[in-house]
């Protein structure tokens, strides 16, 4: 059984879940594979994209809602209570919820090489579970990410990503949300509009921008090919989206995927995060949806790695300029 | 392994959905134990 544990010195949770050490490693046979028997988590291939609750969860509902949690109220309500409770070290069930996104139903590929269609779809997929795990009591943060490569960690390479529902705002968003309200009460504006417009603004950094959708080297890109891609008009989630948008954003999603493979004429392994409000109930006005992508090497044939100086004090090193690397991108585009 | 028509075990968590736009059918799958399945196909318009 999973536990969340409250650690006083950075008042965050870390959740600690012995049971994920038996978690599927590079098996034999891919079970995110459609198959009628064996080990396989899909029993039919009459899909386009699947989505089933992780069977080595670090959270679950199956628990009662516990206390500490049920009585935040806010983004940040958890905090400020544990943060009242002075040293009291805070353990209890791990609550929350676990979803795998199956791409395809095809082994071979990658997000990248999808057909826009099922991109398109996908995003359709994440606002319909965006919504819903934004329906379960005491949920309070949709998080949409993917990891792609073995590099990176992942053991199983057939296409897919996941979705962590937690019951809490994770520490970099609640940090994030407090700098955008702050951002909104000074300015009246949007801080993530503004970033955009400036960025179509100076151009050097630009990848794509078709009026509906840009995508950019980030000004302080923190990874030596960080790209973010934002929908230009103030859209809080991914629900937001009218149907335009939306196949805009899964063309540039695709396009600058199928770029980072060709930058160095491998697999790009990345991080890839969906940033919105944190759930669809959520009234914050500052959320702005984009996609965040991190990917992992900044040379054909090495790896950055999240260092001393990026992991103890959160200061990165990129050993890229963003404007070269934007210039690098936009010859593989 | 998989049946479409389940014994739902108790402690089988909720499966949560919001209404489905047009276009888009989720089929709902329940495992053995207890883990929800959620199968999306979607309707397209010719030439869409």
């Amino acid at each position: 059984m999973s536990e969340l544990r409250w650690d006083e010195r950075l008042r965050e949770w870390v959740i600690v879940a012995p049971h994920r050490q038996d978690r599927t490693y590079h098996p034999v046979s891919c079970p995110l594979c459609p198959d009628t028997e064996g080990d396989t988590e899909l029993p039919t291939a009459d899909f386009e994209i699947a989505v089933f609750e992780n069977r080595f969860a670090p959270m679950r509902t199956d628990v009662p809602l516990p206390p500490v949690l049920a009585a935040a109220d806010s983004h940040d309500g958890t905090h400020a209570l544990l943060a009242r409770a002075g040293d009291a070290r805070v353990a209890t069930e791990s609550y929350g919820r676990c979803e795998v996104v199956v791409y395809t139903p095809e082994h071979e590929g990658s997000l990248g090489e999808l057909p826009l269609d099922r991109v398109e779809a996908l995003l359709r997929v994440w606002a319909h579970r965006y919504e819903s795990l934004s329906c379960i009591d005491g949920v309070r943060y949709v998080f949409i990410f993917e990891n792609r490569g073995a590099e990176i960690g992942v053991t199983l390479s057939h296409p897919h990503g996941q979705i962590y529902a937690y019951p809490f705002v994770p520490a970099p968003a609640a940090r994030e949300t407090a700098i955008e309200a702050d951002h909104l009460a000074r300015t009246g504006h949007c801080l993530h509009c503004d970033i955009i417009e400036a960025e179509r603004a100076n151009a050097s950094r630009i990848l794509i921008d078709d009026g509906l959708v840009a995508a950019y080297v980030p000004y302080a890109a923190r990874w030596s090919y960080e790209v973010h891609i934002a929908v230009r008009n103030h859209r809080a989630s991914l629900s937001e989206m009218d149907a335009r948008e939306r196949r805009s954003l899964a063309s540039a999603l695709k396009s600058v995927l199928q770029a980072y493979d060709r930058l160095f004429g491998r697999p790009m392994p990345y991080l890839l995060s969906v940033r919105q409000r944190a759930t669809a109930g959520d009234t914050h006005d500052g959320a702005h949806l984009r996609i965040e992508l991190l990917p992992a090497l900044r040379t054909p044939d090495k790896l950055k790695f999240r260092a001393g100086s990026e992991t103890f004090m959160g200061v990165f090193i990129n050993d890229v300029q963003p404007e070269d690397a934007a210039a690098n991108l936009l010859k593989v585009l | 392994m998989f049946e479409t028509e389940p014994p739902v075990a108790e402690t089988a968590p909720e499966i949560p959905s919001a209404p489905e736009e047009p276009g888009l059918v989720m089929r709902r799958i329940r495992k053995p134990d207890g883990r929800y399945l959620l199968l999306y196909t979607f309707l397209r318009e010719p030439g869409e």
